[in-house]
């Protein structure tokens, strides 16, 4: 029998999770963006989106700066190298995903 | 994620920065203003304080825009567009030169009306350029404004219209009081409302609802 798991392109699990995945397409489209920017577009409530952050950070795929206007700290976050190469594969991938025809794995019958 | 969710991420982060409307509508209203006060005749000059309160429309203009521009900051924090570096800087640079250049001579080719009318142009080219300029807001930035394409349909059937006579070319001189110059300004106000609320409705469920929230409780401690 066919495995499919074999012939399919596998998305990398860590950017797939929607919350990261949001979070990585968002700062793909842009050169760098800050925490509530990410936090209003995102939709994800602050304690997420900083665990997230802090979990992409560890990994490194995005670079978190802290910058100081005025009294006020400023979180910017940019995407990295890794990032960038990451998020246009999985991308890359899943769109081979949707043109992928089942009925091209099946077996011929006959 | 499917690709709806995919676009309007990107559409929303790569748009944010044009579709801040509310930075642009005090300019056109404040136009407006101007527009309708030239056409009724009203011409501030009886005395200072009359002079001074037409004055005062433009540091109040000013004023809402910083306004409009800090509360985009604080509602929606920072976004750095990819476009940044010197030659990004220079084709912006060049092309708000070149878009100032040829609408002051649209104005200036229009406005050979009064002097040579049987030799003007009978195409209100302020109108074309305008039309041309919401069409280029359409475009940019990655299509996601669709109601440019309207203004842009408006603007090109009043050129249609200057063409054939039906509307006389002359109420379109920017700056004239005419009405064809109420309509040019109050569309510019009306498009940057229009981008606003294109950017609101960007947003996730989850942030119109904070949004929300945090309207009605503010409303709330004004009433306390």
């Amino acid at each position: 029998m066919t495995d499919l798991s074999e012939k399919l392109p596998a998305p990398n699990r860590l950017v797939h999770e929607p919350a990261r995945l949001a979070i990585l397409t968002v700062l793909s489209a842009c050169d760098s963006a800050d925490f509530l920017f990410l936090e209003q577009v995102t939709g994800l409530s602050k304690g997420n989106l900083s665990v997230q952050l802090t979990n992409l950070e560890a990994v490194g795929l995005v670079e978190i700066r802290k910058e100081l206007v005025g009294k006020r700290t400023h979180t910017m976050v940019t995407l990295t190298n890794l990032g960038r190469d990451e998020i246009q594969s999985y991308w890359e991938k899943m769109d081979e995903l949707r043109a992928y025809r089942v009925s091209s794995l099946m077996p011929q019958e006959g | 994620m499917d690709l709806a969710e995919r676009n309007r991420l990107i559409a929303v982060t790569k748009g944010f920065q044009p579709l801040r409307g509310l930075i642009y509508v005090p300019a056109g209203l404040l136009n407006v203003a101007l527009s309708v006060a030239n056409s009724s005749g009203y011409h501030p000059h009886h005395s200072v304080a009359e002079v001074l309160g037409f004055l005062a429309l433009f540091p109040c203009a000013i004023a809402a825009t910083f306004a409009a521009w800090w509360y985009y900051r604080r509602r929606f924090g920072v976004v750095r567009s990819k476009c940044r570096g010197g030659r990004s800087v220079l084709l912006l640079t060049v092309g708000t030169m070149v878009a100032i250049v040829t609408l002051v001579g649209a104005m200036y080719v229009d406005d050979t009306f009064y002097e040579h009318p049987a030799a003007s142009y009978p195409v209100s080219l302020t109108c074309l350029w305008w039309a041309i300029l919401y069409v280029s807001f359409y475009l940019a930035p990655y299509g996601v404004r669709p109601h440019s394409l309207w203004f842009a349909a408006l603007f090109f059937g009043l050129c249609f219209l200057t063409l054939v006579g039906v509307a006389p070319k002359s109420q379109f001189f920017m700056g004239s009081g005419r009405a064809g110059d109420i309509v040019i300004w109050l569309a510019f106000s009306v498009h940057g409302l229009l981008d606003h609320l294109l950017l609101l409705r960007l947003l996730p469920k989850a942030s119109q609802e904070q949004a929300a929230a945090q309207s009605a409780a503010q409303s709330g401690k004004q009433h306390d």
